[in-house]
C-alpha cells in the first residue's frame, strides 16, 4: 500500500492537526517551483557562485595507499560555511521567498544547520530565527557566535534533554504559532512530508555530482559510497542518484560508547519503529515508547529519530548500515588530518571510520561523503584527547 | 446546562496518589468529562506548564500501566478520555490487543491524539474511537473527514498556538461556520482559562476544555485551591 508522503510504511504526517494546512501549502509550493526551470536556475546559480558547487571529488593518495583502495572523498566541507547544509538552506529559503513567508525559524544541532540557515536568510534579508538546545550551545559555541553576527536570533531551548530534538520540539512550537508569516527551514530529511522528499532533493546535487566526476576519472562507477548518518541529510543526498544503480551504499550511524550501552545514537540499528517529529520511523525510544536521550561525540549525529527514506532504504536492504564509536570516529579525524591535510567534521569523520569496518577487495574504488570541515570541532577534540 | 466542561488532568503529576485524590474530587464536581494525559518525553502541541508535568509525571516513572490501573480502581462519575501522543500507544509494550482491552476496562470514550490529524486516522487503523480536531484553518475536505468519523466531540483548537492560558477567543466567524457544518458537538479548548472566555463558548459553540489553568495549579496539592480555581471558571 502506497500513501502519498510515505517511503513504504515510513513517513506520514504526524504532527498537530493546525500544522497540516501549511505542510499542504508547503508541499503545493515545492511541486510548482519543482517544475520551474527559473526556480531551478536561480538556485542552481546560487549554489554555484554564492556556494561554491560544483565541490570537488578528491583522489585522496596517501589515504588511498594505506588502505589499498581507490578512496575519493566528496569534498562538501569547501562548500560555504563549512557543510552540504546550504545547499538545504539556500533552496528553502529561496522557496519561502516564492510563498511570501518574511520570517525564517530553523533549529541546529551542531549549529551547521543553524548557521545555514542564517546565512540564507541574511542573503535575502529574511529575519531569523534559530532554536539550539542549551547543551548544544555550550559545546558548539563558535557556531553561535557566527549565527549572531549573522544578524539571527538564537534562542536556547531549555526542555527535555536540550539538545537537537527539544529544539525540533521548540521550532514546532513556534511554526504552529506563526504559521502565516514563517517558513520553518528543516535541516535534514526528517519531520512530517513533505520534508524529507523537499530536504532529499535540495541535497540530491551532491550524488548526481558524484556521478559525473567519478565517471570523468575513472570511467566507471564506484564500488562504495560511505556517508554518515544522523538525521540523514547528507547521506541521503549522495545515495539518492545511486539507488537504482549497481553501486553498494554504506550509511555510518553514530554508535557513541558502544551499541551495547544505551550512549549511542544508532537509530536505525538500535531503534524501534515509532513516531517523532512527524514521521513514522526508526526511533531510539525505551519499553513506554517514551524517546531516549542519546549521545554521541558528534553533535550533528546526536538525534535518536532518522528520516523515514532511511527506514526504508534498510528495510528493502538496499542500504547497509553500520555504526562507528566516538573514539574510533576521533581517530579516523585526526588520521585524515595527517595524512591528507584535510580536518573533517566529527560527523564526516564516522564515514571515514568506516574503512575499518567493511572487507574492501583491493583497488576497490570507494567515495566518502566529507559532508563538513572540522573547526568547530577542534574544543571537543582536544577535550576528548586530554581525557584519554 | 446540556454544555460539556472538560478537564484536562495529566496523570502522575505530580504524582499518581494525588491524580486519585483529583479525579475523586471532579466526581463531586459539575464536570462533564475527564482528559486523562499520558506524559510523554517531546509534547510538542504543549507549553510550559503542560510540559512540566510530563517531565515531572516521567521523572516518577509514570506509565501507561500505572494509569490504567488508576482508572480501573476508580468509578467516574464523567465522560473518560485519554490523551496521549502517539508513540506510547503504538508502543505500548504488551501490543495492541491488551491495549484497546484496557481501554474497555477503564471505560474509556475516546482517544484524543495531538500528533495524529485527521487524515492519518485511517492510516493507522486502530479500532478504536479517536476525536478529531479543528482549527481556524480547517477546510472543506476536513469537515467531510471529521464527519466521516462521526465522534464524541470535536476538538476544536482556538488559535494557532500551543497550549497554555489565554484571555481571548478569537476567530469567532470561523467557529459558527463550523457549528454548520460539523454533525458532532464542538468543544472548544487552547488557552481556555477565564470564566468569560467559557461564558463565549457556550454561546457558540458546545463545550470547553480546559488545561493549563489548572495543570499550573496541581503542584499545590491543595484539593481546595483547585476546587475553587475549577469552580470558578463553570459559569
Amino acid at each position: 500500500m502506497e500513501f502519498k508522503g510515505y517511503f513504504g510504511e515510513f513517513g506520514g504526517q504526524y504532527v498537530p492537526e493546525i500544522l497540516i494546512p501549511a505542510l499542504d501549502e508547503l508541499e503545493r509550493a515545492y511541486n510548482k517551483f519543482k517544475k520551474d526551470k527559473n526556480f531551478w536556475l536561480e538556485y542552481k546559480n546560487l549554489l554555484k557562485d554564492y556556494a561554491g558547487r560544483p565541490t570537488p571529488l578528491y583522489f585522496a593518495k596517501r589515504l588511498s595507499s594505506e588502505y589499498n583502495l581507490k578512496i575519493y572523498l566528496k569534498r562538501e566541507d569547501l562548500l560555504h560555511t563549512g557543510a552540504h547544509k546550504i545547499n538545504n538552506t539556500i533552496g528553502q529559503v529561496l522557496l519561502a521567498l516564492k510563498m511570501g513567508k518574511k520570517r525564517i525559524i530553523a533549529e541546529t544541532g551542531a549549529g551547521q544547520h543553524g548557521v545555514a540557515t542564517a546565512t540564507a536568510a541574511a542573503l535575502f534579508g529574511l529575519e531569523c530565527v534559530i532554536y539550539m538546545g542549551s547543551e548544544d550551545i555550550k559545546r558548539q559555541s563558535p557556531n553561535v557566535d557566527r549565527m549572531k553576527i549573522l544578524g539571527a536570533n538564537v534562542i536556547p531551548v531549555y526542555s527535555g534533554s536540550k539538545t537537537l530534538k527539544d529544539a525540533i520540539n521548540e521550532a514546532l512550537r513556534d511554526w504552529i504559532t506563526n504559521l502565516k508569516n514563517t517558513h520553518y527551514v528543516l535541516g535534514s530529511v526528517v519531520g512530517p512530508h513533505p520534508y524529507p522528499t523537499i530536504v532529499r532533493d535540495f541535497q540530491k546535487i551532491i550524488g548526481e555530482e558524484t556521478e559525473k566526476q567519478i565517471i570523468s576519472k575513472e570511467n566507471r562507477l564506484p564500488d562504495y559510497i560511505i556517508a554518515c548518518v544522523g538525521g540523514g541529510s547528507n547521506s541521503a543526498g549522495i545515495f539518492y542518484n545511486f539507488i537504482n544503480k549497481n553501486v553498494k551504499l554504506i550509511g555510518v550511524e553514530a554508535g557513541g560508547l558502544g551499541l551495547k550501552t544505551d550512549k549511542n545514537a544508532a537509530s536505525l540499528l538500535k531503534g524501534k519503529i515509532g513516531y517523532l517529529h512527524g514521521s513514522k520511523t526508526f526511533v531510539l525510544q525505551n519499553k513506554w515508547g517514551q524517546i531516549n536521550q542519546t549521545h554521541s561525540i558528534s553533535a550533528g549525529l546526536d538525534y535518536p529519530g532518522v528520516g523515514p527514506e532511511h527506514s526504508f532504504w534498510k528495510k528493502i536492504k538496499r542500504v547497509k548500515y553500520i555504526a562507528v564509536n566516538d573514539n574510533e570516529a576521533l581517530n579516523a579525524f585526526l588520521k585524515l588530518s595527517k595524512l591528507e591535510g584535510i580536518i573533517p567534521a566529527l560527523e564526516s569523520a564516522h564515514a571515514l571510520a568506516a574503512l575499518d569496518k567493511i572487507k574492501f577487495k583491493k583497488n576497490q574504488i570507494v567515495v566518502i561523503n566529507l559532508s563538513g570541515r572540522g573547526d568547530k570541532d577542534l574544543n571537543t577534540v582536544l577535550n576528548s584527547l586530554k581525557n584519554e | 446546562m446540556n454544555k460539556k466542561f472538560i478537564v484536562y488532568i495529566p496523570a502522575g503529576y505530580p504524582d499518581i496518589q494525588f491524580t486519585k485524590k483529583i479525579l475523586e474530587m471532579l466526581n463531586q464536581l459539575p464536570v462533564t468529562g475527564i482528559e486523562i494525559g499520558v506524559p510523554f518525553s517531546d509534547p510538542i502541541a504543549d507549553g510550559e506548564v503542560i510540559q512540566i508535568a510530563h517531565q515531572t509525571a516521567l521523572k516518577n516513572n509514570i506509565n501507561l500501566d500505572i494509569i490504567f490501573n488508576l482508572l480501573k480502581k476508580i468509578k467516574l462519575n464523567s465522560q473518560l478520555f485519554i490523551m496521549s501522543y502517539l508513540n506510547p500507544i503504538i508502543n505500548y509494550p504488551f501490543g495492541v490487543k491488551k491495549f484497546l482491552k484496557n481501554l474497555y476496562d477503564c471505560n474509556i470514550k475516546s482517544l484524543i491524539i495531538p500528533d495524529l490529524p485527521n487524515k492519518e486516522i485511517k492510516n493507522l487503523n486502530l479500532n478504536f474511537p479517536i476525536i478529531p480536531f479543528a482549527a481556524p484553518n480547517t477546510n472543506e475536505e476536513e469537515i467531510k473527514i471529521i464527519n466521516l468519523l462521526k465522534p464524541e466531540f470535536v476538538y476544536y483548537i482556538a488559535r494557532y498556538g500551543i497550549t497554555g492560558e489565554r484571555k481571548d477567543l478569537p476567530f469567532k466567524d470561523k467557529i459558527k461556520y463550523l457549528k454548520t457544518k460539523i454533525n458532532a458537538p464542538i468543544c472548544i479548548g487552547f488557552g481556555i482559562s477565564t470564566k468569560e472566555q467559557v461564558i463565549e463558548v457556550f454561546k457558540i459553540a458546545d463545550g470547553v476544555i480546559v488545561g493549563s489553568t489548572i495543570v499550573k495549579e496541581l503542584h499545590t496539592k491543595n484539593l481546595k485551591r483547585i476546587e475553587k480555581k475549577i469552580l470558578n471558571l463553570i459559569p
